[in-house]
């Protein structure tokens, strides 16, 4: 069988599971949205701290060249520039180049530079001084590499230079590169950087594991490196700017790399915790609204069941169910039911009544062919009952008692007068034929179904407790107890009245055959109740008799 | 055909020795200067420091003006003992922050003067191998002079204004010469025989030629001196 879910269990369902799930997805939707949001302002922020730092590193990048422009304004240098004019051979030149090399470091003690590289105008290197304070070295040979215009590799270290003009009047003696080692450091102090070339990462301050994968995205998400983007390494998404920077030239660019996820960090979790509370609050509170609700409106309902299987129990339709259930449609159901329940009950009781007088029509139609029975039948039963109330059988068994009494010899109807009205002796023929009319009565009570549990009654009600009565000589046990109190009241109404063949017997008699009857014919235990209330009627009866004499 | 010419030349040579330098037979040496320009073009379309807006405006009005004949020194690097040159003079004055003449062909024991004639100071100084001076600052009105006693180039710049700047070639002899605005020179009176003709331009450097002169009569030499638009070291 299907599992039928109560009343209250899908009113809360139809309640707790809409407002939970729109609770749940408006609270999804508003942490979405805030989440964009934030990102967006973040984002934001972001662009404008980078543009401040660029700009503010463009200005830096101005106002060092206007100074180191000043400081290249040195005759000594010019002049020794000059003496490579001068210089015939390579010897000399080499003179020139020890002496330019010491005017550079000379002039690098104030400035502090990590490289120093002076080009002439042809741009090749003339000569270059590179490393720190302490341990400073001439460049010989060595090739130096220029990434971008103002961006120098040498000896594998990138360095991000000014370039200063020499100029002697209208002429131009060379270009002085006045280089720091380039560090991404001061871009990455809140995430990454990285220096992009070309589809290829050539400086970088994430790990050199993650290289290759910032590579891919940088050229699968961002347009190979010149748009905003955004890319996901190790799990964690950044932010992807690129920086303008004009020393970089088109080819070059400087990338920083914001962690949106440890920005957003903060905020959601403040955001979050609040957001939780206000959905766990919620979710509480539907969940409690949607079972107090479900349990009102079922209540009515289930006040109205519980009195129905109340009724159930005593087996009585209810005709006078309360309308007192705080709920205008369960009252009306009530008064409804309370309603078709009388109607149910009148036509039941109708029907019983027409059964009753059919039967009473059938008994009296016996009564009419048999004058020496007439009343037989309504004495047996009025007997039965009183007897069968005495020995304490439920009412229904009562009932029917009563009913089968009235029709137990119903089947004599099938008798031919002549046999049934004869009077005196009747032959062993005769008499055969009366011990058929517990059959005729079953067969024609069985074409009613409602007679059904009468029929034991009609049939069986000449079986006798030794097996010697008929129609089928059953014994004891084997006959229903309601047959056998019929029997033994049948039996007492026979001898005590007056019949076509005999005439009714004294009471001494009657007392004598009854007792004897007791173990052979009759179930002794039934005998012997239906006698103490014979007793009791007899005294009963004769102690009226005194009281009407004595009124008399 | 070689081992003649050989021949002829030591004849010429012994017969150029024995005769007396003093009654020295004399050629004379007609020369020709072309300048070729444009060797470094592309860089000089697009130089660093234009591309920085910081650079110097370029003076381009004044460079196009600049004979650049005017800024070749021709002379005669001596093979033989030469006329020892008169003690001469010669004056390199300091006019607008400029110097004047930009370029001085001077022959060796000269004595050039520095007049200021700006209402400023001038610190005058060299660091040539050929004559290393410094003159020190001196106000306008005055002057100061140095003797040059040894052949070779002296580059002249002032401490105060960096963007001075002048050449004073001192040749070995009186042999010496700036081309005209043609490109033309002549050295005359030039001892016959083998000769090294030497021109110097301040960016092009050094180029030397030997060339055989003639007893009487002239010879002719050119000298292309690659000179780039815009000068720079070597």
């Amino acid at each position: 069988m299907k599992r039928q879910l109560s009343l209250a269990s899908r009113a809360f369902f139809f309640a707790f599971v809409p407002m939970g799930l729109t609770l749940g997805a408006s609270f999804f939707a508003i942490n979405k949205a805030v989440g964009g949001r934030i990102k967006g302002q973040l984002r934001l922020s972001l662009q404008r701290t980078e543009r401040v730092l660029a700009s503010r590193d463009a200005e830096y990048r101005q106002r060092s060249l206007l100074v180191l422009s000043a400081v290249a304004e040195n005759s000594s240098l010019k002049a020794v520039i000059g003496l490579l004019r001068e210089a015939s051979d390579p010897k000399e030149q080499a003179q020139v180049h020890e002496m330019l090399a010491d005017q550079l470091e000379g002039m690098n003690e104030s400035l502090d530079y990590d490289l120093l590289l002076l080009e002439n105008p042809q741009g090749k290197p003339v000569v270059g001084v590179v490393g720190a304070s302490q341990a400073r070295a001439r460049l010989d040979s060595e090739p130096i590499e220029s990434i971008a215009p103002d961006l120098l590799r040498v000896r594998g270290v990138l360095y991000e230079a000014v370039p200063v003009p020499i100029n002697l009047g209208y002429e131009n003696l060379g270009t002085l590169f006045l280089g720091k080692q380039f560090s991404l450091a001061s871009w990455s102090e809140a995430g990454y950087a990285a220096l992009w070339q070309e589809g290829k990462v050539i400086l970088t301050t994430f790990p050199g594991d993650r290289r290759e994968e910032v590579e891919r995205q940088i050229q699968q998400r961002c347009g190979g490196g010149s748009e905003e983007c955004e890319i996901t390494v190790g799990g964690e998404s950044y932010l992807t700017l690129a920086i303008q920077r004009e020393s970089f030239g088109g080819r070059v660019r400087l990338l920083t790399f914001q962690s949106i996820d440890a920005a957003m960090s903060g905020f959601t979790k403040s955001f979050e915790g609040v957001f939780l509370g206000i959905g766990a609050g919620g979710l509480i509170l539907v969940l409690l609204f949607s079972a107090f609700g479900a349990r009102s409106i079922a209540k009515p309902l289930t006040k109205l069941i519980a009195q129905l299987q109340r009724s159930e129990q005593v087996d009585r339709f209810p005709t006078d169910l309360s309308t007192d259930y705080q709920a205008a449609e369960v009252n009306v159901l009530a008064k409804a039911f309370s309603r078709a329940a009388g109607a149910v009950r009148d036509s039941k009781q109708r029907l019983d009544e027409a059964t009753e007088q059919f039967i009473e029509t059938m008994a009296q139609t016996l009564d009419a062919r048999d004058p020496y029975t007439a009343g037989h039948s309504d004495r047996v039963s009025a007997n039965s009952t009183t007897l069968a109330e005495a020995l304490g059988l439920p009412p229904e068994q009562v009932e029917i008692i009563r009913i089968g009494g009235k029709l137990h010899d119903i089947g004599k109807i099938g008798i031919p007068d002549a046999v049934l009205r004869k009077p005196g002796s009747l032959t062993p023929e005769e008499f055969a034929l009366i011990k058929l009319h517990p059959q005729i009565g079953k067969r024609i009570l069985e074409q009613v179904e409602r007679f059904e549990e009468y029929l034991p009654i009609v049939e069986l009600h000449h079986e006798n407790h030794d097996g010697s009565g008929y129609p089928h000589g059953l014994k004891g046990e084997e006959i229903p107890f309601s047959v056998r109190i019929v029997h033994v009241v049948d039996v007492y109404d026979a001898i005590t009245s007056d019949r076509a063949y005999r005439k009714a017997m004294t009471e001494e008699r009657v007392w004598e055959i009854m007792m004897q009857g007791a173990g052979k014919e009759f179930d002794p235990a039934v005998v012997k109740a239906f006698l103490a209330i014979l007793r009791q009627q007899k005294v009963l009866h004769e102690a009226l008799e005194q009281v009407s004499l004595a009124n008399a | 055909m070689c081992g003649m010419l050989r021949v002829f030349l030591l004849v010429s040579w012994i017969l150029y020795t024995m005769a007396s330098p003093a009654t020295s037979f004399a050629g004379e040496i007609q020369g020709r200067v072309s300048i070729i320009q444009g060797l470094t073009k592309e860089r000089v379309v697009l130089p660093t420091y234009q591309v920085r807006g910081m650079s110097v405006p370029a003076k381009q009005e004044e460079k196009t003006s600049i004979d650049e004949f005017s800024r070749v020194a021709v002379y005669l690097e001596l093979a033989a003992k030469a006329p020892a040159p008169e003690a001469s003079k010669a004056t390199l004055a300091q006019r607008n922050q400029r110097f004047e003449p930009e370029l001085l062909i001077v022959p060796v024991g000269t004595t050039v003067s520095f007049p200021n004639s700006d209402p400023i100071f001038h610190n005058i100084f060299s660091l040539s191998k050929a004559k290393q001076f410094d003159l020190g600052y001196y106000p306008a009105g005055e002057t100061r002079t140095v003797k040059f006693e040894k052949a070779g180039i002296v580059q002249v710049y002032c401490h105060i204004h960096t963007d001075m700047n002048a050449a004073i070639v001192v040749a070995p002899s009186a042999w010496h010469a700036q081309p005209g605005p043609d490109g033309k020179f002549v050295l005359r009176d030039v001892p016959g025989g083998t000769q090294e003709v030497v021109v110097w331009h301040k960016a092009a450097g050094f180029i030397r030629k030997k060339i055989q002169v003639p007893e009487s009569g002239s010879v002719e030499v050119s000298f292309d001196v690659p000179v780039l638009e815009k000068e720079g070291v070597r």
